[in-house]
């Protein structure tokens, strides 16, 4: 699998700042490779991001597989929820995760529409880059 | 082949256990077929001269001409013809045994105690039943909603998740993703959660066998995965810049587990690396004070996972931590 270019990382950056800006409920956004590596990240405070990556990663590597024993089709999302908070994680594509935070808990419809969104607008722009070259 | 029954006065646990972990591993490189006789008629019996019970037995018997008298000592003793030089060597241990089977050979020594060997079982089974055997004790001492698991850990592209595909009774779960660092020059995909399979034991019961993946930033589900396990077995590759030093990773990363229960190290890509040898491994586990053998392992061959389970099946039952199995020693 390429790592992420030039292109892609001002993408990510681009992407994640809009995300922040709309969705005041999103404190942490990561974008990571599904191995692990932090491609992007943007946030409002002093979150641990390295480690949350790699984590973001096995989530929803184990997301993929549990739906994929039951037959319940291709997973999008998985969720971690706290009474303090909660933590989303999203396919970009079938290529990058997207890790969302929130410290507000009755954020997660706001978390999920904003989140999948933005998950959709980085894939968008990475394929039609693919495309035009 | 004729079986020889081999018993002992005053070894070790340690050196019991590396007497059964050759006799099961590297029964290909041994002349005939010993096993360690729990009770009844032996066809060579090992006195540890340094245990002063062993060493009265062995005066009043060492004159009798069957059972053959062995000494195990730290000093050669020139007029002693089967004299076992300690501490007790693989690449000694060996040679020296076949020597003396072909030895009993020549002179007819060989007896009773070999006529009735049982026929040979499937090892897959055997090794199932000292599994369930071992589970069986673990159960009783920890309650029934205990782990009943396994754990696969080691290097980058060692074979862990060729292992547990080799050796499950089904179709093994992965949580592999492509690979995008330096790994990705290795193999194309890569563990990020884990692995599972299963073994079905004798009596029924499920034994788990997880996988962890391999790189290092991911040492947090290694942590997650190894809670209450039953054992350790990890996998170096040897064609890393430096083996042993993987090696001390991981007898580190497990220190709480190994202490609790038991690890066999296998060593995968010997054809393309050979250096290290095994005997700088076995050098550098002495180092730990544990008991913990190494083998050379390709983990795309069953008969290759179940010696290295079969090692630790016999780790576990010759503990005498909390897993050791009832009646055992």
């Amino acid at each position: 699998m390429p790592l992420p270019d030039d292109h892609d990382t001002t993408v990510f950056g681009r992407e994640l700042d809009s995300y922040l800006s709309n969705c005041d409920a999103v404190a942490l956004a990561i974008v990571t490779t599904p191995d692990g590596r932090l491609c992007a990240q943007r946030q409002r405070g002093a979150y641990e991001t390295e480690a949350t990556a790699v984590m973001g990663s096995s989530l929803m590597a184990l997301g993929d597989t549990i739906l994929a024993e039951l037959r319940l089709g291709t997973c999008e999302s998985v969720i971690a929820e706290s009474a303090q908070g909660l933590v989303l994680f999203t396919h970009i594509g079938s290529t990058y995760v997207l890790v969302s935070m929130t410290e507000s808990k009755n954020s997660l419809g706001t978390l999920l529409s904003w989140a999948r969104r933005t998950a959709d607008d980085i894939a968008q722009a990475l394929t039609t880059a693919t495309i035009n070259t | 082949m004729d079986q020889l029954n081999l018993s002992t006065e005053g070894m070790t646990d340690a050196e019991q256990m590396l007497l059964s972990m050759i006799f099961s591993f590297a029964s290909d490189q041994l002349t005939r077929t010993w096993t360690i006789q729990q009770g009844g008629p032996s066809d060579v019996v090992i006195y540890d001269l340094a245990n002063p019970r062993a060493r009265v037995a062995w005066e009043r018997h060492r004159q009798d001409a069957h059972p053959i008298s062995v000494v195990l000592s730290e000093d050669p003793i020139p007029d002693l013809p089967w004299v076992l030089q300690k501490p007790v060597r693989t690449q000694h241990l060996i040679p020296f045994l076949n020597g003396l089977s072909d030895w009993m050979a020549q002179h007819h020594t060989a007896t009773a105690a070999t006529a009735a060997a049982p026929p040979s079982a499937d090892p897959f089974d055997t090794l199932k039943q000292r599994l369930g055997a071992v589970a069986s004790s673990r159960l009783s001492q920890a309650g029934a909603l205990q782990d009943l698991k396994l754990i696969i850990s080691g290097s980058v592209a060692a074979g862990k998740s060729t292992a547990i595909r080799t050796i499950s009774d089904i179709p093994p779960i992965n949580t592999d993703v492509p690979a995008t660092d330096a790994v990705s020059f290795l193999k194309a995909r890569t563990t990020v959660a884990l692995d599972y399979g299963e073994l079905t034991l004798a009596d029924g019961k499920k034994l788990r066998l997880y996988g962890t993946p391999g790189q290092r930033r991911y040492d947090f589900m290694s942590k997650i995965l190894s809670r209450g396990a039953l054992g350790l077995v990890v996998l170096i590759d040897n064609r890393v810049d430096n083996p042993l030093a993987e090696l001390d990773y991981y007898a580190s990363m497990f220190t709480d587990l190994v202490n609790e229960s038991a690890m066999v190290v296998g060593v995968t890509h010997r054809d393309q690396a050979p250096e290290p040898g095994l005997d700088r491994y076995e050098r550098r586990l002495q180092t730990f004070h544990k008991p913990w053998p190494v083998f050379p392992v390709d983990p795309r061959k069953k008969a290759d996972v179940i010696a290295v389970f079969d090692a630790l099946v016999t780790m576990l039952e010759h503990s005498r931590g909390p897993y050791a199995v009832a009646g055992r020693p």
